[in-house]
């Protein structure tokens, strides 16, 4: 799989943690626009420090392990999905907790 | 900047915005840990992919050097960093979104109230909802 490493690494979170949204009932994806208002300032803010770091070498990437295609600034694809992904990831996690252990998480309703 | 300081700072927005700003008090909240302790157990296997194949390369002038899986810790601090903030931001756009439904509802209320014997104060409509 070699170029497809990191997209497939991805693809797996998103694959693994889709049970949580269908049979925990997370409701993650059923809310979309409360979904892409919470990913908004995280993409910006990180997108913005992973642009910095590229360009202060502070890390680099293994063209050989990657699809190829590159977003401005020298972001590989697989990166700004990451930052999509991981956020989707971490937020249907603390959906799943809540569902099964019942705990308040401060959204709760008056 | 190195990423050590860059990787500090984003933990403090983290903080600052959970506890100061956005007021959502995860840090304080057993679901958060339990969550976030779910998450790093993945992180520690996904960033070691990542850093141990060497998808990702550090500067090794810009991370102090201690490693888990092949990943710097500045890595673990920028992931606890984005898992706060997302899920602070996530907890605070619920919460308005569960107070813009109990202001609906107050409205409601009140409209019904109004149709009644009409002995409720008008300002009674926001009071509930806002005193969260």
């Amino acid at each position: 799989m070699g170029a497809g490493v990191y997209l497939a690494i991805l693809g797996g979170c998103l694959i693994a943690t889709l049970p949580l949204e269908v049979a925990l009932r997370a409701r993650v994806y059923a809310r979309p626009r409360r979904l892409l208002l919470s990913l908004a300032p995280v993409v910006v803010l990180f997108m913005g420090w992973d642009l910095y770091a590229i360009a202060h070498r502070h890390w680099s990437y293994d063209k050989d392990q990657l699809v190829g295609v590159m977003l401005p600034g020298g972001v590989p694809l697989e990166e700004g999905l990451f930052f999509l992904v991981v956020p989707v990831c971490s937020i249907l996690t603390l959906e799943a907790v809540r569902a099964v252990r019942g705990w308040r998480v401060g959204d709760e309703g008056p | 900047m190195s990423y050590t300081v860059l990787a500090v700072a984003g933990v403090g927005l983290a903080v600052l915005l959970d506890v100061f700003l956005l007021r959502t008090r995860l840090l304080a909240r057993r679901v958060f840990w339990v969550s976030y302790a779910i998450l790093f157990g993945f992180q520690v296997i996904v960033d070691g992919v990542l850093t141990c194949r060497g998808i990702v390369r550090y500067n090794p002038d810009r991370i102090v050097g201690w490693q888990l899986a092949c990943a710097p810790l500045e890595d673990y601090l920028f992931g606890f960093a984005m898992i706060l903030q997302t899920l602070a931001w996530w907890v605070w756009w619920g919460r308005r979104e569960a107070k813009g439904r109990g202001r609906l509802a107050g409205v409601a209320a009140g409209a019904v109230d109004a149709g009644g014997d009409g002995d409720r104060p008008a300002g009674a409509v926001d009071a509930g909802p806002t005193s969260l």
